[in-house]
C-alpha cells in the first residue's frame, strides 16, 4: 500500500489483527471493543477491506476451520503489515501531540477557560 | 405461501436473502470470501430475523460497487492499458495538431490583417504542446495541457451551436478525440512512468502524409469544389487518396507494431470515436435531415444531449469488457491446448 495515510477502517482492522491471528466476526467485535462501541465494522465493509489488506500483502491467511459447518478463516498480519501500521500509528501519534500541545497553549492564552 | 417456504427456518430464508445479495459481487470475490461473509452476517444477526436489515443491505451493495471498481481499477492500471493510453494520447494529439494546422496557413493571413479567429491559433498549439510535453515525459503538465485543449476544441464546437446544431454533431467525434487524449494522460499521471510508445515515427509519419494529402486537394481544387480530378467537367478521383491510403497503411503498420494485448486497448479506447460517429450517424439521422432543413436551427433536446454524453462511455466500456472476455476465452483455450499436449 502506498498511501500515506489510512482510512480508519483500515487502521482498526489492522490494529484488531496485531494482537493475534482473528476470523471475521471476532475482527468485528474486537474493533467495537477497541473503539468502545463507536465504531461497528459490517460484513460488506469489512471484507473489502480484508480482501485489499490481502492484496497489498498487509495480512494473510493463517488457518481456516469449520465451525458449525460454516467456514472460519483466520487472518494474521504480515511484516509489511506490522510495518505500515507503526508507521501510521506513529503519524497519528504525532499529530495528536501537536493537537494536544496547541490545546494546553490556546487554554493558557484563555486562562484556562475552554471556549 | 408454498410448503416449501413454510418448512423454511427464519436461519435459511435470511442466509438465502444475504446469499441473494452476495450476487452483486464480482465472482472471484463470492468464490474468496461468501461463505466467510454468510457465516458472520449470521453470527451477527438477531435470532428469528428474516431478512437483511437495511443497513446490512446498503453496506454490501455499495461494498459490491467498491470492489468491482477496484477491480476494473486494478485492470485498467495494467502495463498494456497504460502502453495504449500512451499510444492514444500521443497519436490522438498528432491527430488533432494535423487537424489545426491544415486550416491555419489559409486563415493566417486574415489572422495578421486583423480579421482572426484566435482559437485557429490556439488549436494547433496547444496539441504541440501537448505532443512536446508527453514526450518529455512530464505527465502531470501534458494532462493539464490536455484538458486545456480539450477545452478549446469544445468552445471551437460550441460556437456554432445557436446557429448550427447539425454541425455540432458532425463535430462530435473530434470533440471525443480530444477528450479522448486528455482522459488517456490522467489515465497515465499516477503510477509508474510509461515509455515513449513504439511506432510513434510511423504515427508521425502517417500525419504528415495525410496532411499532405489534404493540402494537395485544397490547394488545386480549393474548399469549394476541393479533392477531385475533373475530367470533362465531372469528378474521377480525389488527387489526395493515394496519400491518405499511404497514411493509413503508416498509421496502421504503427499500430500494428504495437504487439497483440496493446493493439486490443487501442481499439478499446479509439471504439468511442466510432461510437459517437455512428450515433450521430445513425441515431441523429432524422434530426441532422431537419436541423439543416428548418429555417430556424432546432437545438437538441435534453436527452439527446444524455445520449450523446453517455455514448462515448458506454462505449468503452463495451468494448473493455469485449477485451477482458476475449483475452479470458483465449487464456482458457491456450490452457485447454497446453493440457492436451502433456497427454
Amino acid at each position: 500500500m502506498t498511501d500515506a495515510t489510512m482510512r480508519e477502517p483500515t487502521f482498526l482492522v489492522l490494529t484488531a489483527l496485531a494482537a493475534e491471528p482473528q476470523h471475521g466476526y471476532a475482527v468485528i467485535e474486537d474493533v467495537r471493543r477497541i473503539t468502545d462501541g463507536r465504531v461497528t465494522l459490517r460484513a460488506g465493509t469489512l471484507y473489502a477491506v480484508l480482501d485489499r489488506l490481502r492484496n497489498d500483502g498487509l495480512i494473510e491467511v493463517d488457518r481456516e476451520e469449520v465451525v458449525n459447518s460454516r467456514l472460519r478463516r483466520y487472518y494474521r498480519l504480515t511484516a509489511l503489515g506490522d510495518r505500515r501500521l507503526a508507521d501510521e500509528s506513529a503519524r497519528l501519534r504525532h499529530q495528536a501531540t501537536i493537537a494536544d500541545r496547541r490545546l494546553r497553549e490556546r487554554r493558557s492564552r484563555l486562562g484556562d477557560a475552554p471556549a | 405461501m408454498t410448503g416449501d417456504a413454510q418448512s423454511m427456518t427464519a436461519h435459511d430464508e435470511l442466509e438465502r436473502r444475504y446469499r441473494r445479495l452476495m450476487t452483486a459481487y464480482p465472482r472471484r470475490h463470492r468464490r474468496e470470501y461468501e461463505e466467510e461473509m454468510v457465516a458472520v452476517l449470521l453470527a451477527a444477526a438477531e435470532p428469528g430475523k428474516r431478512r437483511p436489515d437495511l443497513r446490512d443491505g446498503a453496506d454490501l451493495l455499495v461494498n459490491a460497487l467498491v470492489v468491482r471498481l477496484r477491480g476494473w481499477g486494478g485492470v485498467l492500471g495494467a502495463e498494456a492499458w497504460r502502453r495504449a493510453a500512451s499510444v492514444v494520447q500521443l497519436a490522438g494529439a498528432l491527430f488533432l495538431l494535423g487537424v489545426g494546422l491544415h486550416r491555419l496557413p489559409l486563415r493566417l493571413a486574415p489572422f495578421l490583417a486583423g480579421g482572426a479567429d484566435a482559437l485557429d491559433v490556439a488549436r494547433p498549439a496547444v496539441w504541440a504542446i501537448v505532443v512536446a510535453v508527453a514526450l518529455a515525459g512530464l505527465r502531470r503538465v501534458a494532462t493539464g495541457v490536455a484538458m486545456a485543449g480539450a477545452v478549446v476544441e469544445v468552445v471551437h464546437v460550441a460556437r456554432w451551436y445557436d446557429h448550427s446544431p447539425s454541425q455540432v454533431l458532425q463535430s462530435s467525434w473530434l470533440v471525443t478525440v480530444a477528450l479522448l487524449v486528455a482522459v488517456a494522460s490522467a489515465w497515465l499521471v499516477g503510477g509508474p512512468p510509461v515509455t515513449a510508445p513504439r511506432g510513434r515515427w510511423w504515427f508521425a509519419a502517417a500525419l504528415v502524409v495525410a496532411f499532405g494529402g489534404r493540402v494537395v486537394d485544397d490547394r488545386l481544387y480549393g474548399y469549394s469544389s476541393h479533392l477531385a480530378l475533373i475530367v470533362e467537367g465531372r469528378p474521377q478521383v480525389r488527387l489526395g487518396v493515394p496519400f491518405y491510403l499511404i497514411a493509413a497503411a503508416l498509421a496502421g503498420w504503427a499500430w500494428w507494431r504495437q504487439g497483440g494485448p496493446v493493439r486490443r486497448r487501442i481499439l478499446a479506447l479509439t471504439a468511442p470515436v466510432a461510437g459517437i460517429a455512428a450515433m450521430v450517424s445513425y441515431g441523429f439521422a432524422g434530426f441532422m435531415y431537419s436541423s439543416q432543413r428548418f429555417p430556424s436551427p432546432i437545438l437538441l433536446q435534453p436527452v439527446q444531449w444524455a445520449v450523446l454524453l453517455a455514448t462515448p462511455p458506454a462505449v468503452f466500456a463495451l468494448a473493455a469488457v469485449l477485451v477482458d472476455r476475449w483475452e479470458r476465452l483465449s487464456a482458457l483455450v491456450r490452457l485447454g491446448r497446453q493440457a492436451e499436449n502433456v497427454r
